[in-house]
């Protein structure tokens, strides 16, 4: 129970660098990258990818266009602003630095 | 056999049995409570509904037509429970989450509230909001807004209710849209929502928020426009409204605690309000009573303003702060102004009067009935101003002499109080200049006289001054009315002047003190009524039903069967 905990909280923080991530391949509908972060195991259910969705489209992170599709009412393609990328830029670089103080701390020194 | 529930989803029609139906409400609601503190709610909201909407296309075989509770489990298994997925205030995850199979869910159906019906309209789909708000056929309300149409306002209200009347976007208000009626419990709870509410309709006016996503769904182009207009025209409005609260404002504070600069023939507002307040109530009060509840207007209609020339959004804290702040303010100035307004209110409770006869000479048969301007009369108030024949020059004249005149181009003071051009022109000096209250030396001075003439009963014409005054009790008007001072004169050739004015101690407070002067006169005496009496006469009978201004300058003799006019030949 208690990595469960710990695991969930590492997704979470991690959440919003992955989306970025997953969007930059690509445009992409919330479908989509649900499926993708699944794919990763980095997401357990889909709700929580809509606020976040949100949030980074009024940072102007992210933008959207809308497109018609057979199967279901329209939906949002979201692709990165110059913003984004270069945000998603400097996370890299912080992800990449937090990683290893992370791991740093695994072996004695 | 089942029936089944229509609801709209994204777009897209679903027809769902009564569990699913109810569980998936739920659902909605749990995530719009969820969410109800997050930034964009609505879209995040038509987000996940889109979703919903393709997930149960998805799950729907083309031979199953009807959404089971087995296909809404499934979607909220794939899209996780509101506690799942944050952001959002830390909720236990049971509240507001009822399980469809809970007995009170039909209870738990949402409040009816009025959406205008974007899915089933012809121009705004404000009659079909209606329609549903009170369960009416929409074709029986179309029928009488074109009907309208040609009277010109139905125009108008239309633009009004469609720009009030916030869209139902969310399946969750198109649920409440045709929700539990409202009831009285209801009430209770409708008004805890209506603030925020009345800020979502205002967001509804955003012109470059909502507007464009708005756009995406709206097809009609004519729709659009009187959209955009109205819009222009709540502009033009609000600031009209800004501009005329500011200006009544300002208005109202001069009058309230201005110290005479503005010109007044009669006394100044804020001493009549001093003559009118209860005793123990200060003219601060009255100040702090007037500022409160005009902050609370004036504070919504500078944020309808910046809303609609800046985009500023309601919901933003500060403003939401701001305007709550208004509205406790109005609140608690009315809540003054009724306590004041209450404890005046009794002391009109009942009303007393007092008779006396005046003497009247035995051998006169004509009389001459006039008033005299006791404000002319008064050394403070008494002057004329007049331009010479040779020029712009003012002179003044004076019986009293009791007054500094301050004469600059444009501008004429006297005794500190402003005069306005009007009073240059000696002709309408008297007439303008007669005001109808004023205070002086701790007296209030009132216009509240009346004159009657009525057929004596004996052969002796005679003349009765009844002064009338209310109060808390019997006791009370009766000692108002008794400390009444009115005085008139008769001659002993039948000129009966009487003062234009009654006067009571300012600490009596003005509760109704009025004077009813009649004049009894026995068939065969005659009455001339002086213009001055202009205002004063109040409903005389006479033979031709005359009005009281026109029997003005004539003489008028008591015959058996009333007044009747002495035609000059």
């Amino acid at each position: 129970m208690k990595t469960d905990n710990a695991r969930a909280q590492m997704r979470k923080g991690a959440l919003e660098l992955c989306v970025l991530r997953v969007v930059k391949r690509g445009e992409a509908y919330a479908s989509d990258i649900s499926k993708a972060l699944k794919a990763a195991d980095l997401l357990v259910v889909e709700g929580t990818l809509y606020p976040l969705l949100a949030r980074l489209k009024n940072a102007g992170w992210l933008a959207y266009r809308w497109e018609e599709s057979s199967s279901g009412p329209p939906r949002k393609y979201y692709k990165l602003t110059d913003n984004g990328s270069q945000l998603l830029d400097s996370l890299n670089g912080e992800w990449d630095q937090f990683v290893n103080a992370v791991n740093s701390l695994k072996n004695p020194t | 056999m089942k029936p089944t529930i229509d609801i709209n989803l994204g777009g897209m029609l679903f027809h769902l049995d009564d569990d699913a139906y109810k569980a998936l409400q739920s659902y909605l609601k749990a995530l719009d409570k969820h969410l109800q503190t997050v930034d964009g709610r609505q879209e995040i909201l038509s987000d996940i509904e889109s979703r919903i909407a393709e997930l149960l296309t998805e799950r729907l075989a083309s031979t199953r037509q009807v959404v089971s509770m087995l296909d809404v489990d499934a979607v909220k298994e794939t899209l996780g429970s509101p506690s799942e997925f944050g952001p959002g205030p830390v909720d236990e995850p049971s509240q507001g989450y009822s399980e469809p199979h809970d007995p009170s869910a039909r209870s738990k159906r949402p409040y009816r509230r009025l959406y205008r019906d974007d899915q089933d309209r012809v121009v705004g789909g404000v009659a079909s909001g209606i329609a549903a708000f009170f369960n009416w056929d929409p074709l029986v309300l179309r029928v009488l807004f074109l009907l309208l149409l040609f009277t010109g306002g139905g125009v108008l209200l239309y633009i009004i209710l469609w720009v009030l009347m916030p869209k139902a976007v969310t399946t969750a208000e198109r649920l409440a849209m045709r929700g539990e009626p409202v009831t009285v419990e209801t009430i209770r709870n409708k008004v805890e929502t209506e603030f925020d509410k009345v800020k979502n309709s205002m967001d509804d006016m955003d012109v470059k928020g909502r507007f464009s996503r708005g756009a995406r769904r709206t097809s009609s182009v004519l729709g659009r426009i009187l959209r955009a207009c109205a819009r222009i025209v709540i502009g033009f409005v609000s600031v009209a409204l800004l501009v005329t609260a500011i200006a009544i404002g300002t208005v109202a504070l001069n009058f309230l605690i201005g110290d005479g600069s503005v010109i007044s023939e009669s006394g100044k507002l804020s001493e009549l309000s001093e003559v009118i307040m209860p005793a123990g109530y200060s003219m601060t009060y009255l100040w702090i009573m007037t500022i409160l509840v005009l902050s609370g207007p004036i504070i919504f209609i500078v944020l309808l303003n910046l809303r609609a020339f800046f985009g500023m959004r309601y919901n933003r804290p500060s403003s939401r702060m701001l305007g709550g702040f208004g509205m406790l303010a109005t609140l608690i100035g009315l809540l003054m102004a009724m306590v004041s307004g209450i404890k005046v209110a009794t002391e009109f409770n009942v009303d007393a009067s007092h008779l006396q006869t005046v003497n009247m000479p035995e051998s006169v048969k004509t009389w001459e009935l006039s008033v005299a301007d006791i404000m002319l009369k008064d050394p403070d108030f008494s002057l004329h101003i007049g331009t010479n024949e040779d020029g712009a020059k003012l002179h003044t004249k004076s019986e009293g002499g009791n007054f500094n005149l301050d004469i600059t181009p444009g501008r004429v003071r006297i005794n500190g109080k402003h005069l306005d051009e009007d009073y240059w022109d000696e002709s309408n000096w008297d007439e303008s200049f007669r005001g109808w209250w004023y205070l002086k030396d701790d007296r209030a001075f009132f216009n509240n006289v009346e004159v009657d003439v009525r057929p004596a009963r004996q052969g002796q014409a005679s003349l009765t001054v009844r002064r009338y005054a209310n109060g808390r009790s019997r006791r009370d008007a009766s000692y108002r009315a008794n400390s009444i001072n009115y005085d008139l004169t008769v001659s002993d050739s039948g000129e009966i002047v009487l003062n234009s004015m009654l006067d009571f101690p300012t600490s009596d407070r003005q509760r109704g003190q009025s004077v009813e002067v009649v004049l009894y006169l026995p068939v065969g005496h005659s009455v001339n009524f002086d213009a001055s009496l202009e205002d004063y006469l109040y409903d005389v009978d006479n033979v031709v039903n005359m009005y009281d201004d026109e029997m003005l300058g004539r003489t008028w003799i008591m015959m058996p069967e009333g007044l009747t006019e002495v035609k000059a030949y």
